[in-house]
């Protein structure tokens, strides 16, 4: 009904009939809805990043498919379908090339052949939400710091307005407050405009302040599929695959298994402290 | 403190970038002193200077204004220049940028070799490297068919085998996943326990402060923080107002201190904060 990306029984290989042949995909499926702010996670290997190139048709499946709002990425309409689903990859600001930053965000609107007035609207728009001031875009790109060249690196996807924001690894090299003040700009995108927003992390502690759900990978398989709080409830099958969960996730279980009355299915800071404040009035009583 | 045990000193050392039409002076004044052994987590955000001044740490740059001193000899002297390099190696963030080698065993003699180190030491010492960092069996593979871990480990026996008694990490867990930085701090932990040398890791991330004895945040050019990790961490306002964060653990126990249910904020890590929460739980 509102499905938005569905892969069914998706295999894919790289180096295909040599001996150096690697299965990255091995019959995954996976359904994603309109609107759901959703984190993979797996280690270095597991299959995350192939996945993703699957989902706007950088890479196509060996077996199986991959539909896009109604779209098989093997079928035609490429453009149209890199419309849709924008990819921030890792390190995206390696990727600006053009004079000024200005430039850089028009590139893609030109690819499109979107008119003039309405490219200057939506970069306006854009640079706003992204707190990228007229200065900073009449700015070669090279003069920007590490979280500007970032923003103005993302800036260039989301003119095109996708409705899939796919982000591998946002925020790596950048420090703590520019993790924040990207992450809020998502959220905000993802609340208001309803973008499906599909994240790409190591950090588990980003992933529980920001996702709803989490997909784990392993060996090219899903391995689990649920909610945030389902998945970081089961850190032994986490650790099995070289998965962690936050910090405040492993306090809890220490306290709940001291006490059982105490909700060990907590993974935040503002949850926790709530949860030991109950317990710390009900002991006083 | 005697001066004899310090292995880097600086004196009001200041950096000046002058190649933008604005000279910025990314590193303002700093005096501090390095004792041999320490292990260092050095935080700040991008831009405020933390880099710049570990790259005048091992005369990558050389001073604007004040000195450097490793162990004695001054960076700004050119004599020197060997002598402090050799001893204070530093790995970057982005391994693909620092392997030369076609093998890994050939990538770690290139120090030593232009050490003048004779071919006999160079093989001992490359062995003896790939020991120290557990990756004996990758010897005679190819550095860029391995995975982002592996190479920053390579990195590091790299200036292992050059007997160095200072190692700077810049960043050099910032692309790892959480197995690969684990494990890279293992070995880093091991050398700094067992071999004495002094480690500076430069991070963002917050928990690999807590492997350190030491925290150093510069701010804008200047060390607007130095002390134990529990101690730096305490200071939840100022540490969240610099831009950087804490642990979750610590920011949970400055809320139930606010709360007034904590006489102080003194943990870092999740065994340390069950046992102040079970005090307040009775």
């Amino acid at each position: 009904m509102n499905n938005i990306i569905t892969l069914s029984n998706v295999s894919y290989s790289y180096n295909k009939g040599t001996p150096l042949e690697k299965k990255a995909l091995n019959q995954v499926f996976l359904s994603i809805d309109k609107g759901e702010f959703v984190a993979i996670i797996g280690h270095t290997g597991s299959g995350k990043s192939t996945l993703i190139q699957h989902m706007n048709g950088l890479i196509k499946p060996d077996k199986g498919s991959i539909i896009i709002d109604g779209q098989d990425t093997k079928g035609k309409g490429l453009k149209e379908l890199r419309k849709k689903v924008g990819i921030v990859f890792q390190y995206p600001e390696h990727q600006l090339f053009e004079e000024t930053v200005y430039k850089d965000i028009e590139f893609g609107l030109l690819k499109h052949s979107i008119p003039k007035d309405e490219r200057k609207k939506r970069i306006k728009e854009i640079a706003t939400i992204l707190e990228l001031s007229d200065d900073i875009l009449l700015k070669s790109p090279y003069e920007l710091s590490g979280g500007q060249k970032r923003r103005a690196a993302i800036a260039g996807i989301l003119v095109l307005q996708p409705e899939i924001l796919v982000l591998d690894e946002p925020v790596a090299g950048l420090d703590p407050a520019g993790c924040k003040e990207l992450f809020n700009i998502v959220r905000q995108l993802h609340l208001i405009k309803k973008i499906t927003v599909i994240l790409v992390s190591h950090s588990m502690e980003i992933v529980a302040d920001y996702a709803d759900r989490i997909i784990v990978m392993d060996r090219g398989q899903i391995k689990m599929d649920g909610l945030v709080d389902e998945i970081f409830s089961r850190e032994d099958e986490l650790r099995a695959i070289n998965l962690s969960v936050p910090q405040i996730a492993k306090l809890m279980q220490l306290l709940n298994q001291l006490d059982s009355t105490i909700n060990s299915k907590i993974f935040t800071v503002d949850k926790a402290y709530d949860e030991i404040l109950k317990k710390v009035k009900k002991n006083h009583d | 403190m005697k001066s004899i045990d310090s292995l880097i000193k600086t004196n009001d050392v200041s950096y000046v970038y002058l190649n933008s039409i604005n000279p910025i002076k990314a590193v303002n004044k700093i005096s501090l002193s390095i004792k041999q052994g320490e292990y260092i987590a050095m935080l700040g955000r991008n831009g405020s200077g933390k880099s710049t001044f570990a790259r005048l740490l091992n005369a990558l740059l050389l001073p604007s204004e004040g000195e450097v001193i490793v162990l004695s000899k001054n960076a700004a002297n050119e004599d020197d220049l060997w002598f402090i390099r050799k001893r204070v190696g530093m790995i970057f963030q982005n391994p693909d940028n620092q392997i030369i080698g076609t093998t890994v065993e050939e990538d770690i003699a290139f120090g030593p070799e232009n050490l003048g180190v004779i071919q006999q030491e160079i093989k001992s010492r490359v062995t003896q490297a790939l020991t120290d960092v557990g990756i004996l069996d990758l010897r005679e593979r190819a550095p860029h068919m391995l995975s982002g871990g592996q190479k920053q480990k390579v990195g590091i026996a790299a200036i292992l085998a050059m007997h160095p008694m200072c190692i700077i990490m810049d960043e050099s867990t910032s692309m790892l996943d959480p197995l690969g930085r684990e494990e890279l701090l293992k070995v880093v932990s091991i050398l700094n326990k067992k071999e004495k040398i002094t480690i500076i890791n430069i991070t963002h991330h917050m928990e690999e402060a807590t492997f350190a004895n030491r925290v150093i945040i510069i701010d804008n050019g200047k060390i607007v923080e130095d002390g134990t990790p529990a101690e730096v961490f305490t200071d939840v306002d100022k540490i969240t107002k610099i831009g950087l964060d804490v642990p979750q653990v610590t920011l949970l126990l400055h809320k139930l201190k606010k709360a007034g249910y904590l006489k102080k904020v003194d943990a870092i890590t999740v065994k340390q904060a069950y046992e102040r929460i079970v005090q307040i739980l009775e």
